[in-house]
């Protein structure tokens, strides 16, 4: 039976990530709940309509701190495939930017932008298997 | 960059594995180096060659380096 290393690099950013995603649920709910019951705009609306993009910085903060920690083959393979989706994720944005501006296309809740970055991330590890 | 790592690998007895712990790397940095993927670090090839005790340009074809006797 293959044993599961928790001190692992890997196992560390696998846990952290599922840790801060699951924060980062439980706030939707609760900031959604409370939004629903008191959506009059209130310095403490504004504070919890933030708080669940806390888990997201976190969670690109795991990505760095894993691409640091692991060798220099992996770093590179996962440095490419982030700047990948970066680059896609900052045209589409500028695109849609562009079709909202000139063309009156209705605009999507930005919120949306960070999974359309981990859609992108998924397809470059599709494309992106290695690197020289 | 061309390589024998693979053939020194299999004369040492060592697996990709064992290979990858002994450098301090992953098994497939050590895949990709072996089939030309990736080229390693200077680090890295320092280290590949205090394995095998051999010099860099052993382990390692130098594509710079003028060919003697051409």
């Amino acid at each position: 039976m293959t044993q599961i290393n928790f001190k692992s690099h890997s196992a560390r950013y696998t846990l952290s990530i599922l840790g801060w995603m699951t924060l980062y649920v439980i706030l939707l709910l609760i900031v959604g709940f409370y939004a629903r019951a008191h959506p009059e705009p209130t310095p403490l609306l504004y504070t919890l309509a933030v708080l669940p993009s806390l888990p997201v910085g976190m969670t690109i903060w795991c990505v760095l701190r894993f691409m640091s920690k692991t060798d220099e083959y992996m770093r590179a393979i996962l440095t490419e495939r982030f700047v990948t989706a970066t680059g896609l994720t900052l045209f589409l944005c500028t695109a849609w930017g562009f079709l909202i501006n000139y063309a009156q296309v209705q605009s999507p809740p930005l919120y949306m932008v960070y999974p359309m970055f981990w859609i992108f991330y998924g397809i470059s590890c599709a494309f992106i298997r290695s690197v020289k | 960059m061309k390589t024998n790592l693979k053939e020194l690998r299999s004369a040492a007895g060592l697996t990709q594995a064992d290979l990858a712990v002994k450098l301090g790397v992953s098994r497939q940095a050590v895949i990709a180096v072996e089939s030309d993927k990736h080229d390693p670090s200077l680090d890295l090839a320092y280290k590949i060659a205090g394995v095998f005790d051999l010099p860099v340009e052993d382990i390692f074809d130098n594509p710079y380096r003028p060919k003697t006797g051409a």
